[in-house]
């Protein structure tokens, strides 16, 4: 029997998961709903909003699966099947958009559906912003995603029944087209749901400014329910500070990489000053949005790099989850200021904070971030909370960096 | 995909299945085995094709250096820049150059940080073709400010005059980016190679190379404090590095995105550059380290894994700077905005169209070879691709720069740029200068981290000894124990 096949049907957690989906949701569901009253473009807005927040976050936790394959990841193996089991959510992306697809057909979304402007509908623009075209992308993402989540997850969990390396050996060789096919789509999904949102504006980095705020929350959601794991003292001998310490050094050297990505994109235009992109900033950067773009820089930045900066504070289990908390909840900051703007004022008009639209949007959050949970711990009832049979896994449990731990 | 090999078995054991990879230094050699190797390159007489490789480079180089001459006592207008183009070969190659030096920073500090045990190998030569290149790219502003006697005005400094440097030029960000990198790289890559030095100083037998080593080393001992102390300040410089890596060339982009020229003016630059220096960088690693471990026979340190793994960021990196191409392309025709769109179309279709597909074809499709093991592993097909890459990466910067100027918002001042014999010489004369001193160093500095080396040989490994207890990242063994 191989040790580290860990069960957990029959243990309290996927239940504890389960409740805490179940109350995010509910209370997520509450807000959602008060928030919009009277103000029945609130509702899409801030659907919309929960929408992205947990599509980014799921594909990105296959993505990162693939990724630890390509790469040969040694020290991921114990950790992985976290992310694997977290991403489920990929499979029913489908049911979730079906709201969408009702808002933006009713014309209650994307402006450029209905819009009558000429600059909107000639050429090459005219060309991408039209309505098959855009139908067709969404079903090829969504294709993509789910092919990726089953074959890789899928290859994944099969590992764990077989003692032959083959489902792995077919992981290496086929995370490198799912990671190319991810790098496109979450940009072009990035591009056609929320860039398109002002159909006028552009900016080249903005599927790199996407990817790296979903992959932030992505690693913050693992190191949280790694330490709920912990707690409950499921992962006892699998689990050490090494895993902790190696998840906390990706989320630091992310939250960079977003802060560094979301600097390239705002100093450029702010340099140029150019009035076709700068409005972009212009618009958020006033009539009380500013506290949002403050709360990004202070949230998603500041306060995690300093956080997150020594290497005791990554090693202690608690303090390195606190951390992923604050970005946990800092990517939700930086995606309202990004697409709830919009949807804050009557087109044409300027944008103009509202909390109301905010509570629906950050309900709408609670609600997918719950609708995660709840999948996620029907995958843990039923699957190995640890790759038992990684071909790595000895190299990730043997890991002793040589840090000292006072605590 | 990786399987096939005989070294790489995955066994199963009572607690699963177990894959051990590929070992990264060849012929179990022993500590001093490695050593000897090492200290024999810099102990043994020059050969007479060593010494004729030498002069040929260092004859480039004097060349350049006379063309530099020439163009400083005669005037930029020995050049072929005028209007509109009055960015050439110069930028060109100052961002070529730069972008070279990114790979030796990237090993040396990020693939540290990410404890990949394979850049043992390599870190040492391609830190110092970073630090050359930086040299070579550093050559290029210097010469185009026309009056070099005035170049230290760059500097801000307080002075009786009231001039200060203009802090909002991207120009003066690239003099403060540029002197970090420099200085931080040279502190790291000196740092790294202390205890190489005292192993060369223990060694050798030849007075005046003890001497300079000996200097060099500062009184290294080998003693468990000066070790302490090592790691943990090479620890520091890994971490201080690593922003270095991104910084310096998204900071050569901003030269261009601040200008709000179309094709110049994106927000995907500063990571499209930085994306593009590393590809670049390893491609010039491949390219001498192919040729390196080939005639010093360092084969059994530099081993088919270590290529092969490069050529896989080479692969990984071209398409991300496809990737980037393609943003560009794309965000240009949707933009709506004629300027933008034309830009594009005209790089694809224009005078430069030779230009831009060769860049194509070079950065974004001869990578591909990639994809497959055997060719990862194939000597001949990864140096071709190295060089291809070494050129198409040169005509990125070229076309970026001579397609956004050549044609602009007025037709009445279109133009097209040739290069005159001086640019081109100034350009060859700086690959001289980087090949001469990367000679220079092959011969007579450790090409190999002697200490770090050894650190990865099966004997240094935790699991060698009892189960659980640290090894420190470096083998601790004292330099004068040969």
């Amino acid at each position: 029997m191989n040790p580290y096949r860990i069960m957990l049907g029959q243990t309290p957690f996927p239940g504890q998961l389960r409740r805490l989906g179940g109350v995010l949701a509910l209370v997520g569901i509450a807000a959602f709903i008060v928030g919009g009253l009277g103000h029945p473009q609130y509702w899409w807005g801030g659907y919309l909003l929960g929408f992205i927040y947990a599509m980014g976050l799921s594909v990105t936790l296959v993505f990162f699966s693939a990724l630890s394959y390509l790469v040969n990841a040694g020290w991921v193996a114990a950790v992985r099947r976290i992310p694997e089991m977290l991403s489920s959510f990929v499979l029913v992306l489908p049911v979730a958009a079906l709201p969408l697809v009702i808002g933006a057909l009713t014309g209650n979304i994307y402006e450029w559906m209905h819009s009558s402007d000429e600059h909107l509908h000639h050429g090459f623009k005219g060309l991408y912003l039209s309505q098959p075209f855009f139908w067709a992308r969404l079903v090829f993402y969504a294709v993509v995603w789910i092919g990726m989540h089953r074959v890789i997850v899928g290859n994944s969990l099969r590992q764990d029944d077989v003692t032959d390396i083959t489902p792995t050996q077919r992981n290496w060789k086929l995370s490198a087209p799912f990671v190319l096919l991810y790098a496109l789509t979450i940009t072009f999904a990035s591009f056609d749901l929320v860039m398109t949102l002002e159909p006028h504006w552009f900016s080249t980095i903005f599927g790199v400014y996407s990817f790296a705020g979903h992959f932030v929350a992505s690693l913050a959601l693992m190191l949280i329910v790694m330490r709920m794991l912990e707690r409950g003292g499921y992962l006892a001998g699998i689990l050490s500070r090494e895993h902790y310490h190696d998840v906390g050094k990706l989320l630091f050297a992310f939250t960079i990489f977003w802060t560094y990505v979301a600097f390239s994109q705002y100093f450029i235009i702010w340099y140029g000053n150019l009035p076709e992109e700068t409005v972009f900033f212009a618009k958020r950067l006033s009539n009380g949005w500013e506290i949002f773009g403050w709360a990004s820089l202070f949230g998603h930045f500041v306060i995690p790099f300093l956080f997150l900066l020594r290497q005791d504070v990554k090693r202690q289990p608690q303090l390195v989850t606190i951390g992923a908390l604050i970005l946990l909840i800092a990517h939700a900051i930086d995606l309202s200021w990004v697409i709830l703007p919009v949807f804050s004022a009557a087109p044409g008009e300027p944008y103009q904070l509202s909390w109301a639209l905010v509570l629906t949007g950050w309900g709408a959050i609670a609600a997918m971030l719950g609708a995660v949970l709840i999948v996620a711990s029907r995958a843990f009832a039923r699957h190995s909370a640890v790759a038992c049979n990684d071909p790595y896994l000895h190299e990730s449990l043997d890991y002793h960096s040589g840090a000292y731990d006072p605590v | 995909m990786s399987t096939t090999t005989a070294v790489q078995t995955a066994h199963h054991r009572s607690d699963g299945v177990r894959f051990e990879r590929e070992p990264l230094v060849l012929g179990n050699p022993t500590l001093h085995d490695i050593t000897a190797k090492i200290a024999s390159i810099a102990e043994d007489k020059p050969t007479p094709k060593y010494l004729l490789a030498l002069s040929f480079t260092a004859a480039i180089a004097a060349w350049g250096v006379g063309c530099i001459l020439y163009t400083i006592l005669t005037g930029i207008g020995v050049w072929g820049l005028n209007n509109p183009i009055g960015w050439g070969w110069d930028i060109t190659n100052f961002v070529f150059w730069i972008g070279i030096g990114h790979a030796g920073t990237l090993i040396s500090a990020i693939l540290f940080l990410f404890r990949q045990k394979w850049r043992t190998a390599i870190n040492r030569s391609a830190e110092a073709m970073t630090i050359f290149a930086v040299i070579c790219a550093g050559l290029f502003p210097l010469i185009h400010v026309g009056r070099i006697w005035f170049a230290y005005w760059l500097i801000p400094y307080p002075n009786q005059m009231q001039m200060w440097t203009n802090f909002r030029s991207p120009l003066e960000w690239d003099v403060f980016a540029v002197s970090t990198y420099l200085t931080v790289s040279l502190i790291f890559w000196f740092l790294g190679m202390v205890p190489d030095l005292a192993t060369l100083r223990d060694v050798v037998k030849n007075k005046v190379a003890k001497r300079l080593y000996g200097f060099f080393s500062l009184g290294w001992s080998g003693s468990m404090r000066h070790w302490h102390h090592y790691e943990m300040a090479y620890l520091i410089l890994a971490g201080l590095s690593t922003p270095l890596v991104l910084s310096v060339h998204s900071v050569v982009s901003l030269d261009f995105t601040a200008g709000i020229l179309p094709g110049w003016h994106t927000t995907i630059f500063p990571p499209y550059f930085v994306a593009g220096a590393i590809f670049s960088g390893f491609a010039m690693v491949m390219t001498l380290l192919v040729i390196t471990r080939e005639v010093l026979d360092l084969k059994e340190l530099i081993t088919m894994k270590h290529l092969e793994n490069m050529n896989k960021i080479i692969l990984a990196t071209g398409m991300m700077v496809g990737y980037a191409y393609a943003m560009e392309f794309f965000i240009a025709q949707y933009s709506g905005n004629p300027y933008e769109a034309f830009v594009f179309i005209n790089r694809a279709t224009g005078d430069y169209a030779w230009a831009y597909w060769t860049m194509v074809l070079c950065n974004v499709v001869s990578p591909q070879v990639f994809w497959s093991r055997r060719l990862r592993r194939n000597i001949p097909v990864m140096f071709i691709v190295s060089i291809l890459v070494n050129i198409g990466m040169w005509f990125e910067r070229f076309t970026i720069i001579a397609t956004s100027l050549h044609h602009d918002f007025l037709p009445a001042s279109w133009g097209y740029y040739t290069p005159t014999w001086v640019e081109v010489s100034i350009f060859a004369g700086t690959i001289g200068i980087f090949l001469t001193l990367f000679l220079l160093f092959a011969k007579y500095i450790p090409v190999i981290a002697i200490a770090e080396v050894k650190a990865i040989l099966p004997d240094a490994q935790p699991q060698h000894s009892h189960h659980g207890v640290e090894a420190p990242s470096h083998q601790v063994e004292q330099s004068t124990s040969v």
